[in-house]
């Protein structure tokens, strides 16, 4: 367990940094990142705690904050850092933009910007898994606000009709853009929605090896034909819906509540952790951050000296 | 790919279906039929699903009992939740899956389009040629009988309009076969739209295995002094008016565009450039709708050998009612065709 943990925190500020990053440039004089972008910064220990417990011929179908998935899964980060950039470097070729990352050679299989859209092909994909007899696992990131969506009852119920080898994994960061769950939702406990159907884990979201055990328990029965499982991991995003602001002006939050989500950041409570109990020292963490940094310079690097798709292949890929 | 070995149809000794050698008399949901399990048994990755499919008439009559033979796994009843399971056949088909939705009517599609319209047409241009998405949803209109504003409709104009949706629209039992056999090889969401009116017709269909590629149209009827274009079921109501002018002293040739996306504009135009006068049957409303389209792409390319403009055979901007005596006002026949033409040749 003791290196798994250093190893899920790398992981994890490897995503904030990025995100970071991305955030200092996004609006700088050149603004080269043309394409919207909703970053996420404070939900980390999801996206890590379950993709640990995936193999590479797993898949994941993720949202419009799908930064995090890409990376977690093993998403290639020139490629990303292209696709932001518009390049023909990009992981879909400059198509898609920041709110449709997809690798399918790492296992990023589809990402949605339709909240919810992704929810019901994750199952089909599941469902060909099945059909093909394969042991691999489908897992769906999707938010409380896509929870509200009716294609996701439908695809729950439709998945543990057939027992399909997926996991339902809904992040509850309690916001739906800036509308809070009690102007949504009659009930706001959404576990309780679904306890009736299938198997539900509620988990601190902030904790990254409570995510990881839930996680790993309801992979565990997906893919040992036990069928599938949700999981709801409360958390908090640190940033506003879209761009780089923090929404603390007065808009939908206040200082207040953002500051006691930010002591409770996924990232520095393993922090503290790792270092109370000398699984890590300071010159360990400052050399982790260095070559992640260097990581994401050559990323930027690789991007900027990638060419934008030419004009002349506008209708490149529209048919299979 | 097992799918290469099925011929295309000029590959085959078959005329369209005129041609008596090698085939039988089929109706057009026992050509469907045959198309389906042939498909089945040529591909292991080949599904159907849809509401009530292992009914004895499921799908009327094409889909009857086919789970007898393949099992339930691959042919597999829905709930009634079309959002959700079209999404399911969507993730299925980017596994590598071929699977086929059947829907009896498309009026349930409107609750599809998110699926259909913001996934299946966009993945794989989306995703940088990732996601290829060999996806068949099939949906049978339905007419008369009162059966009203809700299921009635022939919406193929809306998926016309979307682009990364193939949309065909057979007529006859032979063309079922081979379009349908064309749709399941095919790697991209193919909207499989046919006409109740049309499901009891007969017609040859070869035994044998072959594929109706699409955008090829098919002139039904030769003819030199007018074109007329009849979409899905108006087709039939095209050829019994060119039957009826044919006794009046006007040759009207008859054109089946078979698949209206992509469609075989060379052949209409190659038609209207001999006779000089179109007119374009549709099952679809007039604004905004197929007929409209056609007719801009004919405006477009042969104006010169226009020497009239063109007439459109549509349903009026309406929901369908359901008193038998609006239906007749609101639904053309061939009689309303000979009156398109009357007005242009000044034969009235």
């Amino acid at each position: 367990m003791k290196d798994e943990r250093l190893k899920l925190y790398q992981a994890m500020k490897r995503i904030r940094m990025v995100e970071t990053a991305i955030a200092d440039n996004y609006n700088n004089e050149v603004r080269e990142m043309h394409t919207p972008i909703h970053l996420y910064d404070g939900q980390e220990a999801v996206a890590v705690g379950v993709c640990s417990e995936l193999n590479r011929e797993d898949t994941v179908f993720s949202n419009h904050r799908c930064h995090g998935h890409y990376l977690a899964k093993g998403g290639d980060l020139n490629r990303m850092m292209a696709e932001l950039h518009n390049r023909e470097t990009g992981c879909c070729k400059g198509h898609g933009g920041s709110m449709h990352l997809m690798d399918k050679k790492h296992g990023v299989a589809l990402t949605s910007a339709i909240v919810a859209g992704n929810v019901s092909i994750g199952t089909g994909y599941a469902l060909a898994e099945k059909m093909k007899k394969s042991n691999h696992v489908s897992v769906i990131f999707f938010g409380d606000g896509a929870s509200e969506e009716g294609s996701v009852y439908e695809s729950i119920c439709f998945a543990e009709l057939k027992k399909l080898p997926v996991v339902f994994v809904c992040e509850n960061n309690l916001y739906s853009i800036s509308t809070p769950m009690d102007r949504r939702e009659p009930n706001q406990d959404i576990s309780s929605k679904f306890e009736t159907i299938l198997p539900v884990h509620k988990v601190d979201g902030n904790d990254v090896i409570a995510v990881r055990e839930a996680a790993g328990i309801a992979i565990e029965a997906a893919r040992s034909g036990k069928g599938p499982s949700f999981l709801e991991c409360m958390t908090y995003r640190f940033r506003d819906h879209h761009n780089v602001g923090n929404g603390v002006d007065g808009r939908f939050r206040t200082t207040e509540e953002l500051q006691d989500w930010e002591n409770n950041c996924p990232i520095e409570k393993l922090k503290k952790e790792m270092l109370l109990e000398g699984i890590v020292n300071e010159k360990k963490l400052y050399d982790i951050e260095q070559k992640i940094k260097q990581e994401i310079e050559e990323a930027f690097l690789y991007a900027r000296s990638s060419s934008c798709p030419a004009s002349s292949e506008l209708f490149d890929g529209l048919w299979g | 790919m097992p799918w290469t070995i099925v011929n295309k149809e000029n590959e085959i000794d078959c005329d369209y279906g005129n041609s008596e050698e090698g085939a039988r008399k089929l109706s057009y949901s026992e050509a469907i039929r045959e198309a389906l399990m042939q498909a089945m048994t040529l591909d292991e990755n080949v599904f159907i699903m849809g509401q009530g499919i292992n009914d004895k008439i499921g799908m009327f009559g094409a889909t009857t009992d086919i789970y007898k033979q393949f099992g339930e796994v691959r042919v597999f009843d829905t709930p009634l939740a079309e959002t959700g399971l079209t999404g399911v056949a969507v993730g299925a088909a980017m596994n590598g899956l071929r699977p086929v939705y059947c829907h009896n009517r498309p009026d349930f599609l409107m609750l599809s389009m998110d699926q259909i319209v913001n996934h299946a047409s966009k993945y794989n241009y989306m995703s940088g040629g990732q996601c290829t998405i060999p996806l068949v949803i099939w949906a049978v209109t339905g007419q008369g009988w009162g059966s009203a504003a809700q299921h009635s409709q022939a919406l193929h104009g809306l998926f016309m309009h979307i682009p990364g949706l193939k949309v065909v629209m057979p007529t006859t039992p032979y063309d079922a076969k081979g379009l349908m056999l064309q749709a399941i090889a095919d790697n991209n969401p193919v909207l499989f739209l046919d006409h109740r009116q049309i499901y009891n017709q007969k017609g040859n269909v070869p035994e044998k295995m072959y594929k109706i590629p699409f955008g090829k149209g098919v002139v039904r009827r030769t003819g030199n002094e007018i074109t007329i274009l009849g979409i899905s079921s108006m087709l039939q109501e095209a050829l019994k008016a060119a039957e009826k002018l044919e006794k009046d002293g006007v040759s009207a040739e008859i054109i089946d565009l078979r698949t209206i996306k992509p469609y075989d504009i060379n052949l209409v135009v190659e038609s209207v450039k001999k006779t000089g006068y179109l007119v374009i049957a549709d099952t679809g409303w007039r604004t905004g709708g197929v007929a409209a389209e056609i007719a801009a792409e004919v405006y477009e390319r042969a104006f010169e050998s226009l020497k009239a403009p063109i007439e459109r055979v549509t349903l009026p901007d309406l929901p369908t009612p359901a008193a038998y005596t609006l239906e007749n006002a609101y639904y053309k026949t061939e009689e309303d065709i000979i009156e398109a033409v009357g007005r242009l040749l000044g034969r009235n």
